[in-house]
């Protein structure tokens, strides 16, 4: 069978290198390959690829779960401010009546 | 499902007894057909009482719907997905019917070993639940952003960007901070929102300002609120900037890894081979993402191309330290020369790699080694020294640019059988990577890999 580096390919696809993905994938597509070949090649790269993508949404996930963290932080901490200030309002409102 | 290329297996009649399923399936027989054929046999799909006591049968039936479900799966995988992201598969690279090719593979693969496939149908279903899974997370957390940020329009394409442009890059560059790296960021960030609100301008300024009074109390009352209104405005464009441009999270990632590198480098002889890899693995991928974004994470020019060589020659000297360490391992197991073989290959794919100039340097590695570890073998008294030798010289041919082992290492009583192994390995890889075997003008200088050897199973001398 001829053989692809599934190794290399992951390493690409981990790298961001989508051009250099797709060229190694191609050139074998577009070569003679049995139906088995094909087919292997085809679950292999889909396997490589949503194992890699998996674990960068994840590490993207955590990102965004941290900035949601971080914009209810901004929420509570503004809404203790302006409590803070119509406390502020009404015991200056008592002391000026 | 698509016809098999071969001729079509025979179908047995009367497909109810384990043995006749065997036959069939030892016969490289196509159980889609022999179910196919057996249903027929029984309308309905009802299994008969003696039928549903055919535990292979039933196995044969379970694997036959799994597989489609599956290739059906991965179809619509690399179809929705993968070229949505942007590896584009053209001309004949992927079309609707490689579904069935994907089948067809299943197929053959379980028939195989009846007893791995649902473990390996399990494995291809949950790595592509996973996938789903986080994907719907990731737009669930964003709905809820884009909720929180709904004021703030002009940055909302930020977010879409996110994951429809960038998501990718940034999520691989979230990746190269470790926990500890991103814990602490993420702390550096919660205290600097903190400070802000609590200790910043608006306890100091705007609080006081409503508490003293300048004017009329309302009216401060209104400008504190609109200060802190500003003021939660801006840290919230801040967050989606870091999470939308590449000046935020992973920009602090980068400088973190390239610092962790820079002392690395310093740092080099306590290194271990694979933490200098790592390293050096590190630094393309930094180059590679600084090449697709206005940040450029690492040192420009000469400074650059210092560090790469640094870092590769840091791998190098782990490599070659390794390899010193393998040979005195005498004598030599499979194991030994297995690790050697992979020294040998990392090393010229290296030259390769990270120095085109000097592709004599890859050969030198090789022909020096070969011929410490030919002495070894020329002393050792024990074991198929002609094994051995092959085991090594597979090396040779997995160099890119390939080194012809027959120019390389001739043994008297193996040639016959290393020019055979040669040429096929050769020609494979000629074909696959359509470079020339040898650089022109560089062939090897003949070496005489010295002293006969003892072992008469080894053939005698080794000359070029």
């Amino acid at each position: 069978m001829k053989q692809i580096d599934f190794d290399k390919l992951e390493q690409d696809i981990v790298a961001g290198n989508k051009d250099a993905a797709s060229d190694m994938l191609v050139s074998f597509f577009d070569s003679d390959l049995t139906p088995q070949e094909r087919g292997e090649i085809m679950l292999n790269f889909a396997m490589i690829y949503a194992r890699v993508k998996t674990k960068i949404n994840q590490a993207y996930l955590e990102s965004l779960e941290a900035t949601l963290s971080d914009l209810k932080l901004v929420d509570q901490l503004e809404r203790e401010g302006n409590e803070k200030v119509d406390l502020d309002d009404i015991r200056k409102r008592i002391q000026g009546s | 499902m698509a016809e098999t290329q071969k001729p079509g297996p025979e179908i047995i009649e009367e497909p109810v007894q384990g043995e006749n399923i065997d036959a069939a399936l030892n016969a490289g027989g196509d159980i889609n057909k022999f179910i196919l054929r057996y249903n027929e046999k029984h309308p309905g799909g009802e299994l008969s009482a003696a039928d549903s006591e055919n535990e292979k049968y039933k196995q044969l039936v379970f694997l036959q719907q799994h597989v489609k479900q599956t290739g059906k799966e991965v179809k619509s995988f690399l179809i929705s997905e993968i070229k949505a992201d942007g590896i584009t598969l053209d001309s004949q690279a992927f079309q609707g019917e490689d579904g069935d090719v994907i089948e067809d593979f299943l197929i053959a693969e379980a028939v195989k070993d009846l007893e791995a496939a649902p473990i390996r149908l399990q494995e291809i279903h949950d790595n592509l639940a996973n996938y789903y899974k986080t994907k719907e997370q990731i737009g669930v957390i964003e709905g809820e952003i884009k909720t929180k940020t709904k004021d703030l329009e002009s940055y909302q394409g930020e977010v879409d960007a996110v994951s429809k442009i960038s998501g990718f890059k940034r999520g691989i560059g979230r990746m190269f901070a470790s926990p500890e790296e991103k814990a602490t960021m993420r702390q550096a960030r919660t205290n600097g929102i903190k400070s802000g609100f609590l200790n910043g301008r608006m306890n100091t300024e705007a609080i006081d300002s409503a508490t003293i009074g300048r004017e009329k109390s309302i009216a401060n009352k209104e400008e504190a609120r609109e200060m802190l209104a500003e003021e939660a405005k801006q840290m919230r464009i801040d967050l989606l900037r870091d999470l939308g441009t590449d000046t935020g999270i992973i920009a602090r990632a980068m400088e973190i890894a390239t610092k962790r590198m820079r002392d690395s480098i310093a740092n080099a002889d306590n290194l271990t081979l694979s933490q200098a890899e790592q390293e050096f693995d590190q630094f393309e991928s930094l180059e590679e993402a600084g090449e697709n974004s206005e940040i450029n994470y690492l040192p420009q020019g000469s400074e650059r191309e210092q560090m790469r060589e640094q870092l590769d020659n840091a791998v190098k000297e782990k490599l070659v330290v390794e390899m010193r360490e393998a040979v005195e391992q005498f004598p030599l197991g499979n194991k030994q020369l297995d690790r050697m073989e992979k020294l040998l290959v990392k090393y010229t794919s290296r030259e390769r790699v990270g120095n085109e100039r000097d592709p004599d340097s890859a050969r030198d590695f090789v022909l020096n080694n070969l011929k410490l570890i030919y002495d070894k073998m020329a002393a050792d008294p024990k074991g198929n020294n002609s094994i051995k030798k092959l085991l090594v010289e597979r090396a040779c041919w997995k160099m890119d640019p390939p080194v012809e082992i027959k120019n390389l290492v001739v043994d008297a009583k193996d040639s016959s059988r290393l020019e055979s192994y040669d040429q096929k390995q050769m020609a494979a890889a000629a074909k696959s990577k359509a470079t020339p075997p040898v650089a022109p003008g560089s062939a090897p200088k003949p070496v005489s890999l010295g002293s006969s050897d003892p072992n008469p199973n080894d053939g005698g001398e080794h000359t070029l």
